[in-house]
């Protein structure tokens, strides 16, 4: 009964966004501002909608429902809580649901917000995010119901899949999908925009504001993506370049240059057509994403279904939206002018260069993931485009880019001055000299590329933290008028510096794990040890454990240095026998932002067994830089214009209290 | 040393995304046992990466060969590279013999009034 309340509700969702599509649409257009004023709170209604009927999911999850087919093949009574809620979101449906469940929040928050733009602008971008729920709602009904029932009834679930079964499927799902359907909202502004309005400074800030949101998420669920692939997979690796991998990839890159030609946008009204085209490019990234990852189509250990009849739908959504809305560019984007002019030497000017390396980027990684999809389909031959290619291209294009970095922010606006921008940036190239020589003295000249990555990363870090010492004064300010400048710095100053910052402590981390780490994979006894950076790790031997749902060999290490015993670390085998899959459980052992990475291999005989053990130094610090560059985003929002409105509000609110 | 370098760039068929360097499957153990047997029986490199492509096909390289229609992969980057740069030059050059007037008619006229009342002051 209760399961079919939450497909009926999905359908009710699904007619109120039809209403939503259409109605405020045809208000619009034959000025009917009743139908128009409808918008918003349907915008909210859907929500509530859609967010109950997820509840209900979750609801049957909890209870172990095994009379739906969705739980019954994700699901498993003695699963712990935590992953029987995490589960919804594990498998094609339930991931859908919730896309969508993200959505139509995000509606309608700007429903909610959206109270001093035009009325008939922001019911526009509410009609164009009903377009795309509409789409994904009718896709989950008609092929991807999670509701469905089962007859006759399961008597146990099939259980999650094993290596799901961790507490980063709780959420590195849920921020990813933030981030990637945060960018709907630019993209239904962009859409907004050419069909009816201006492309203007406040078009620019509210783009701006919705990308830095969705772009922080996306960061945060990158960065947990990469740790949880990190430990969970075991393979030692943060970032394999598998195709899912890269469908997030592509719209973060293609949303860091969203939220930089934003801002020229916003405060010099230029870049207006490049950044309209930009809002509309990274959503639909984020669609391909969806795509890619939905239809089945890729290998990858992400892809929970395979049915093509799936892909197909998407397939046709994906082209509708992005056709859609690249044909009405192509149509306004001509009458949009942009009117700040400058010099290539300025501010703008380095946006631009970030932008073009960012997008170039972005098709590198585009083609590098489509290309054996698209060799296949042409001439049928198989290929694979693996780590190599993307690392030979990446890099390359990745150099000048943060080489430019720290220039960004120090040149002026419409016309700057490299040679004082070089001048002020010349404490920075000496610190970087200085890490590079010391790299390549203490490596005895072996290792001039990782010298000049760790140069690079310092030159990214110090040039960031330039930028503060000049914002507060000249050199020979005195010390408390610069703490003065320093508290009432704008949150936008504060969101470049700790963006770029994480940048340099993130490549610091990418650069010290490839030069310094040590790999090891040895066959070991109990009582043997094996000497690994400087320190010896002991084998203790191993016990056998009983979890809820699975059984476990527990392998004990001890990390010691000149006999001293410093750390303990376990790992395990877990064998899941619902499915009869086996995991592994890496021991981490931390030393400061350094790892130890134990992850057991096959067993010998009955006390041997092989092992594969990494030293990771300063391996933390690449997550650490996603972290930096997450607060640099939530310090830009904190950023006074985006509150503009507020005090005048305030104001008037004390006001009406003086008159009472 | 030669064995790794090589399994590096062979991608398990079984796990899909991960070399058979770090693979843990048996298909890659195999795989690594074979490339250690031909390194002792004195192939060289290129010869045993020949020999793995023949029996597995060219999928199992993860970097795609440097020639034939993958040259259009390797060159992509570059391209749009270029393009985007020589994109740019016209447009700068563009604007530059772009002679927009600097104000638009309303403002030429609003300065006049404002100029007068300058003027006049």
């Amino acid at each position: 009964m209760f399961v079919e309340l939450g497909h009926f509700l999905l359908i009710l969702a699904l007619a109120l966004s039809l209403y939503q599509a259409i109605v405020p649409l045809a208000g619009v257009f034959f000025n009917d501002s009743r139908s128009v004023a409808t918008a918003r709170p349907v915008a909210g209604l859907i929500f509530i909608l859609v967010a109950l009927s997820f509840c209900v999911l979750i609801h049957a999850y909890i209870i172990s429902d095994f009379s739906v087919l969705n739980v019954v093949l994700n699901s498993h009574s003695e699963q712990p809580l935590l992953f029987k809620i995490s589960g919804v979101w594990g498998n094609h449906e339930g991931s859908m649901l919730l896309w969508v469940l993200i959505l139509t929040f995000f509606s309608a928050i700007f429903a909610f917000f959206s109270k001093n733009l035009p009325r008939n602008l922001g019911a526009l971008v509410l009609v164009c995010q009903s377009f795309i729920a509409v789409a994904f709602l009718a896709f989950i009904l008609f092929t991807s119901n999670p509701f469905q029932r089962l007859e006759p009834p399961g008597l146990q679930g099939r259980d999650l899949n094993p290596i799901l079964q961790d507490i980063g499927l709780s959420l590195h799902p849920p921020m990813l999908y933030l981030g990637y359907v945060g960018f709907s909202i630019c993209f239904s502004f962009a859409v907004a925009t050419l069909l009816d309005g201006c492309v203007d400074a406040c078009f620019g800030r509210l783009v701006r504001l919705w990308a830095v949101i969705s772009w922080i998420f996306l960061t945060g669920g990158i960065t947990m993506g990469s740790y949880w692939a990190y430990y969970e997979l075991g393979w030692g690796g943060y970032w394999f370049w598998d195709p899912v991998e890269n469908a997030s990839l592509m719209p973060w890159l293609s949303g860091v240059a969203l939220l930089h030609s934003a801002i020229v946008l916003e405060k010099r009204s230029s870049l207006k057509i490049w950044t309209v085209l930009l809002a509309i490019i990274t959503f639909s990234l984020s669609l391909l994403g969806t795509f890619l990852v939905r239809s089945g189509i890729l290998i990858s250990v992400h892809n929970f279904a395979v049915d093509s009849m799936r892909g197909i739908v998407i397939l046709c959504i994906l082209a509708f939206f992005i056709g859609g809305a690249l044909l009405l560019f192509a149509f306004r984007a001509p009458m949009i002018r942009n009117s700040g002019l400058f010099h290539p030497i300025s501010r703008e000017g380095a946006i631009i260069f970030n932008n073009m390396f960012l997008m170039t980027t972005v098709a590198t990684v585009l083609i590098g993931t489509l290309y054996p999809l698209l060799l296949e389909v042409l001439t049928g031959t198989k290929i694979s485009v693996g780590a190599p290619f993307f690392n030979w291209t990446f890099c390359p294009l990745m150099l000048p880019l943060l080489l430019i970095v720290p220039f960004g922010p120090l040149l002026t606006w419409k016309r700057g001055d490299i040679a004082i921008a070089a001048e002020r940036l010349l404490l920075s190239f000496a610190v970087a000299l200085a890490v590079l020589a010391f790299v390549l003295y203490i490596t005895e000249g072996q290792m001039v590329l990782a010298a000049a990555g760790f140069g690079l990363a310092f030159w990214v870090i110090v040039g960031a933290l330039t930028d503060i010492f000049i914002r507060t004064g000249i050199p020979g300010t005195c010390w408390t008028l610069r703490w003065k400048r320093f508290r009432q710095l704008p949150g936008a100053f504060w969101g470049t510096a700790f963006a770029h910052v994480g940048l340099g402590i993130t490549l610091f981390g990418m650069i010290a794990v490839t030069t310094f780490g040590e790999e090891y994979t040895i066959n070991i006894k109990k009582g043997d040890s094996i000497a690994i950076a400087g320190r010896k790790i002991n084998f203790d031997g191993y016990e056998v454990y009983n979890g809820p749902n699975y059984d476990e060999h527990r392998l004990h290490f001890t990390l010691t240095e000149e006999n001293h015993q410093i750390g303990h670390v376990m790992t395990s085998r877990r064998f899941f026998p619902s499915q009869s899959v086996q995991t592994t459980e890496t021991g981490l052992l931390w030393d400061g932002l350094s790892q130890y990475y134990i992850v057991p291999g096959d067993y010998i005989d009955n006390n041997g067994m092989i092992i594969h053990i990494w030293w990771k130094p300063q391996v933390l610090c690449i997550w650490l830089g996603g972290f930096f560059m997450m607060a640099g985003g939530v310090f830009s929002l904190t950023d006074k214009r985006f509150r503009i409105g507020v005090l005048k509000r305030k104001r008037q609110r004390v006001y009406n209290r003086s008159l009472k | 040393m030669r064995a790794r370098a090589i399994a590096l760039q062979l991608r398990c068929l079984v796990c899909r995304n991960e070399t058979i360097s770090s693979s843990q499957a048996a298909l890659a153990r195999d795989l690594r046992l074979l490339i250690r047997e031909l390194l002792c029986s004195g192939n060289s490199d290129k010869q045993i990466i020949d020999f793995i492509v023949e029996r597995y096909g060219e999928y199992i390289l993860l970097q795609p060969p440097f020639e034939g229609p993958a040259l259009i992969l390797w060159f992509f980057p570059l391209f749009v590279l270029i393009s985007s740069i020589v994109y740019l030059i016209l447009a700068v050059k563009v604007r530059k013999s772009d002679t927009l007037p600097l104000l638009t008619q309303k403002e030429t006229e609003r300065i006049k009034i404002l100029m007068q009342d300058c003027n006049s002051r």
